[in-house]
């Protein structure tokens, strides 16, 4: 490389420099030009590692990071311009004095090492730096740091993907060193890259273009990075400040002294509460003194009237999220051991939770002891509420408006329902007493099914206090049934549990045995006979009262609980086999299968595991579909062709079950009946 | 009881009757004795001609081969309730290896080129009528050639009929035949296969002849009865006007033939009564009735009788 070369490289170098504006950085620099002699000396070609150069790989053995990278292009630059005199002597004259900060070159080669390890040390910090801006105050400068080491290295991604073809020809290029010691840091940076490309392509205005147009990128990211900045940082109100801030607040907010708490307090809860109890929770389970003076209990047995609650034009509806049921375990537990308070009166609501499946209920204790109340949930019809449900109490007898309101502090949970047909929950409470007796007012998630349509919260309270106060007058028993499991493993037939519907549900009770075979609860009330529901309503009143009975299998009708236990607990194949054996259409998912089955099992009545007469029930039961449609007997009573679809249809609107059967089935069925079935 | 007048069939477009003959009928090649077809037919002396060529409209296609004719009607089955029902016969029967009608471990032949022999055939009639469908529709089976009949008899497949016998009848003539023919055979002329196919045309025809004027005494009985006009059910009192504008007066009855008796009753009522009758005594849950009997006379008479006047009635009386 001669030395007109390098002066007018220089001279190039000097113009785009005036352009540069970026602060200073003096560390960087330092450590720089020592790498640059570590790199000459390590390596005996000049080609800048990483960002330039794709055949140098050693020369990056400490430098892997991209956060390196920066600095790694300043090295590379410095390296270039040591170059100079190491590779043309009469070069290195002047070179050595541009290059002022150099060190001598025996203390290069003895600094080898050291200055590897600093130059670790460095980019440690540098990178520990880096991730520290992000949470501390970032001062002026290392923030500046920080911006440009980004940009450089935004920078050189950019080129590399934009010019790789310039980075083979670094090869070729001679050095050239910077004269301006005046200049920025920064500026010698930026200058030096563009030197570099300059070099590379000789074709300067190119370069200049790409160099501006670069810049113009960066700004654009330094833009987006300072926003990123803010929202990454946190510390927009040091501690000071914030105790500033809080002190406003309670300024602009008054608080309640403790005498207006206490006011509120005894207001809601009365004076014995106050003394007896300090825990909410256990508080919100004692029933008003008003209550308990109304309270009473005849032999057991009888309904007791639900009296009136005086604060009851308050309208409130306590209900909490599962979770903090699920919380209150203690509470429960404690109260299991405290002995039946057979005196207190108690309400049980159904709260539908539209945030949950229809499955899921809550049930509310209003105003009664959590013991019998935990009786109540025990007697509950279904088991599938033991998973599901949840018990909520309240000391007051008010729901109304279905807002939650967990401020009340006035609940009471039960984590776990019993079937009231299970044994061991019962057993202990039926010891001494005949029955256990129970009203429940129902909101309805099993008859709102019926045709209310989803069940929303805010259909839950339907019970206004006034008809709150109306005396549930359904007794329900449940006698000794055979055939469940459940049932037989009942210690008393004699269970209670009272119900209070209202009188269009009641009313449309029966329909509800028509209900989805899926439905196990369902199947299970369904079970229930309803008896003398005609004759005990209650027409004075919305509600009336019906009395439930677990039908005692004098019918032989199958308990499709168990049906569908046997059914669901069969294979694929089996059920397949089943379907098929029966009559019934074939489906391909299981749960169609045994939903076909269910309706089978339900409809044909038998609990004949035989298929032959499965078959023949079927039949029988098509029979039976027809004499219902008097106009298709007249007609196969004349030998009169029908149609496979109108036959069909026509028993489907008698008994949608008819819809399961395949055609195969109807066909043979009609040949045994002598029914001429045509096409269209 | 049902109400009558709840099944008032005004509504009916296109009425129902069951046919005055419909038969599914065998045809045997004179020929060649190997040779058989099965069709079905409410005419069955007017699609033998077809089949013959006596006749030149009318498709005749597979009896058109070459060497088959002359054909000789062997055997009919008749009875059928509906043209629906003898379609279904005929396609049984010409698909013996795989109609439902028979249970695939009772079939006689297991594939479409087996069975081809009349004991086959026959083998089918017998296992078809023996069938609970058709035997709803008090199914009769008539021969027109003794050697037939012979092989019918000889039941080489052992086919139960089961409780219910099939009434089965020769015609008269036929058994003179059977003697002509051998002489006939004896002679070696080829008057004889001509006569004997003319002679079986014969007894065809008395047989669809004898059938439809039987229908037509009935109808002229009941029509005598029917222009009294207003008349009354013999089981639910109720009255029925097939001389009345109004069409609802016109539902399906009754009325026996039986010169003596002349029982009339609502063919709903009788159905009514039938189905009850015999429900209590097996209680099964039945839609047709098997046993019955014309409450004025006793006479036994299928079901399907007692619907096949009422149709008449309907159908001949009311617009």
């Amino acid at each position: 490389m001669d030395f007109r070369q390098a002066q007018r490289n220089l001279e190039l170098i000097e113009e785009v420099a005036k352009n540069s504006q970026d602060s200073d950085e003096p560390i960087i620099d330092e450590d720089d030009l020592k790498e640059g002699k570590v790199e000459e000396e390590g390596e005996g070609t000049q080609i800048p590692s990483m960002p330039f150069s794709d055949d140098d790989d050693s020369d990056n053995n400490s430098k892997d990071t991209f956060k390196e990278t920066p600095l790694e292009l300043v090295d590379k630059e410095e390296a270039i311009e040591d170059k100079a005199p190491n590779d043309d002597e009469p070069v290195v004259s002047v070179e050595e004095k541009i290059a002022t900060q150099e060190p001598e070159p025996e203390e290069q080669i003895f600094m080898n090492t050291q200055i590897q390890g600093q130059l670790d040390d460095i980019e440690q910090e540098d990178n520990l730096r880096s991730k520290l801006s992000n949470f501390k105050y970032a001062s002026e400068e290392s923030s500046s740091v920080q911006v440009i080491k980004r940009s450089n290295e935004r920078k050189l991604k950019s080129k590399k993907i934009t010019k790789p073809k310039l980075t083979k020809t670094s090869k070729r290029t001679k050095t050239n060193s910077n004269p301006s010691t005046q200049q920025t840091l920064d500026e010698i940076k930026i200058s030096r890259s563009e030197n570099i490309l300059k070099l590379l392509s000789g074709k300067h205005g190119k370069v200049k273009d790409m160099i501006n147009h670069q810049r113009n990128v960066e700004k654009k990211v330094k833009l987006v990075k300072n926003k990123n900045s803010n929202i990454i940082t946190y510390d927009t109100y040091n501690s000071e400040e914030w105790l500033r801030i809080m002190k406003l607040i309670l300024e602009k907010f008054p608080s309640a002294n403790d005498m207006e708490v206490k006011q509120v307090y005894h207001y809601i809860y009365g004076e014995e509460q106050e003394q007896e109890y300090d825990n909410l929770w256990e508080a919100s389970q004692i029933p008003l003194a008003s209550m308990r003076e109304e309270a009473y209990n005849e032999d057991n047995q009888i309904d007791r009237k639900i009296p009136n609650i005086p604060n009851s034009t308050q309208t409130r509806v306590e209900v909490m999220s599962l979770s903090q049921v699920m919380d209150d375990v203690s509470i429960i537990e404690e109260s299991k051991k405290t002995t039946i308070d057979s005196e207190r009166e108690m309400h049980i609501y159904e709260v539908p939770d539209s945030t949950d499946d229809e499955d899921s209920r809550i049930i509310r204790v209003i105003s009664g002891s959590d013991e019998v109340a935990s009786i109540v949930a025990e007697s509950e019809f279904s088991t599938e509420t033991e998973s599901t449900s949840t018990q909520f109490f309240t000391a007051d007898g008010n729901m109304v408006d279905g807002v939650i309101d967990l401020t009340q502090g006035s609940f009471k949970a039960v984590t776990k329902l019993f079937s009231p047909l299970k044994v061991d929950t019962l057993l202990s409470i039926n010891k001494n007493k005949e029955k256990v007796q129970v009203a429940v007012t129902r909101t309805s998630t099993r008859f709102s099914n019926l045709g209310s349509g989803p069940v929303g919260l805010e259909e839950t309270p339907r019970l206004a206090p006034d008809e709150a106060a109306t005396p549930p007058t359904v007794i329900s028993r449940s006698p000794q049934s055979t055939r469940t499991p459940q049932a037989t493993r009942l210690p008393n037939p004699n269970i209670t549990v009272m119900y209070e519907v209202n009188k269009c549900e009641l009313q449309s009770s029966n329909s509800y045995q028509s209900r989805s075979s899926e439905d196990i609860r369902i199947v299970n009330q369904y079970d229930i006979d309803v008896r003398d529901s005609q004759d005990e309503y209650d027409s004075a009143t919305e509600k009336c009262l019906i009395e439930f009975a677990v039908t005692n299998s004098a019918t032989p009708s199958v308990q499709p609980e168990d049906v569908m236990n046997v059914i669901s607990s069969q294979s694929v194949q089996k059920l397949r086999q089943d379907l098929k054996t029966i009559g019934l259409k074939p489906v391909r998912t299981k749960a169609k299968m045994i939903e076909a089955l269910m309706a089978a099992s339900q409809v044909l009545d038998t609990d004949n595991v035989d298929q032959e007469q499965t078959r023949e029930a079927l039949y029988d039961q098509l029979t039976s579909m027809i004499k219902q449609i008097p106009e298709l007997v007249s007609k196969i009573s004349r030998f009169e062709p029908i149609t496979m679809e109108e036959l069909v249809l026509q028993l489907i609107e008698v008994n949608p079950f008819a819809d399961h059967i395949d055609e195969s089935t109807i066909k043979e069925w009609a040949d045994i009946q002598g029914i001429t079935l045509r096409n269209n | 009881m049902m109400n009558s007048s709840q099944f008032s069939d005004s509504q009916t477009t296109s009425l129902h009757r069951i046919p005055t003959f419909y038969c599914c009928y065998l045809l045997q090649s004179i020929n060649k004795k190997q040779s058989f077809y099965i069709g079905s037919t409410p005419n069955p002396v007017r699609r033998l001609r077809q089949h013959n060529g006596n006749l030149s409209n009318g498709g005749a296609y597979r009896t058109k081969r070459e060497g088959t004719r002359p054909w000789e009607m062997v055997l009919v089955v008749y009875g059928f309730t509906s043209k629906i029902a003898a379609l279904q016969f005929e396609h049984a029967w010409q698909h013996g290896y795989k109609t439902h009608y028979i249970p695939m471990d009772d079939r006689i032949m297991k594939n479409a080129n087996s069975g081809r022999t009349v004991h086959h055939k026959l083998g089918l009639v017998r296992q078809l009528l023996a069938n609970v469908y058709f035997r709803h529709m008090n199914l009769k089976v008539h021969f027109f050639s003794m050697p037939i009949l012979d092989v019918w008899n000889l039941n080489k497949f052992n086919i139960k009929m089961g409780s219910n016998e099939i009434s089965v009848d020769v015609s008269q003539v036929s058994q003179e035949t059977k003697t002509n023919l051998e002489q006939a055979s004896d002679d070696d002329d080829d008057n004889g296969a001509c006569s004997r196919d003319e002679r079986n045309l014969q007894l065809v025809t008395e047989l669809y002849d004898n059938t439809v004027t039987k229908e037509n005494e009935i109808k002229e009985i009941i029509k005598d009865i029917l222009v009294l006009g207003e008349r009354n059910c013999n089981l639910c009192g109720q009255c029925y006007d097939y001389t009345s504008e109004d069409d609802t007066m016109k539902m399906h009855i009754f009325i026996c033939p039986n010169s003596t008796c002349h029982y009339e009753a609502h063919l709903n009522c009788l159905y009514e009564k039938f189905i009850e009758e015999e429900s209590g005594i097996d209680s099964k849950n039945i839609l047709l009735p098997n046993f019955c009997m014309c409450p004025g006379c006793l006479d036994e008479m299928s079901w399907s009788d007692f619907v096949k006047i009422s149709t008449m009635i309907k159908n001949s009386f009311s617009n």
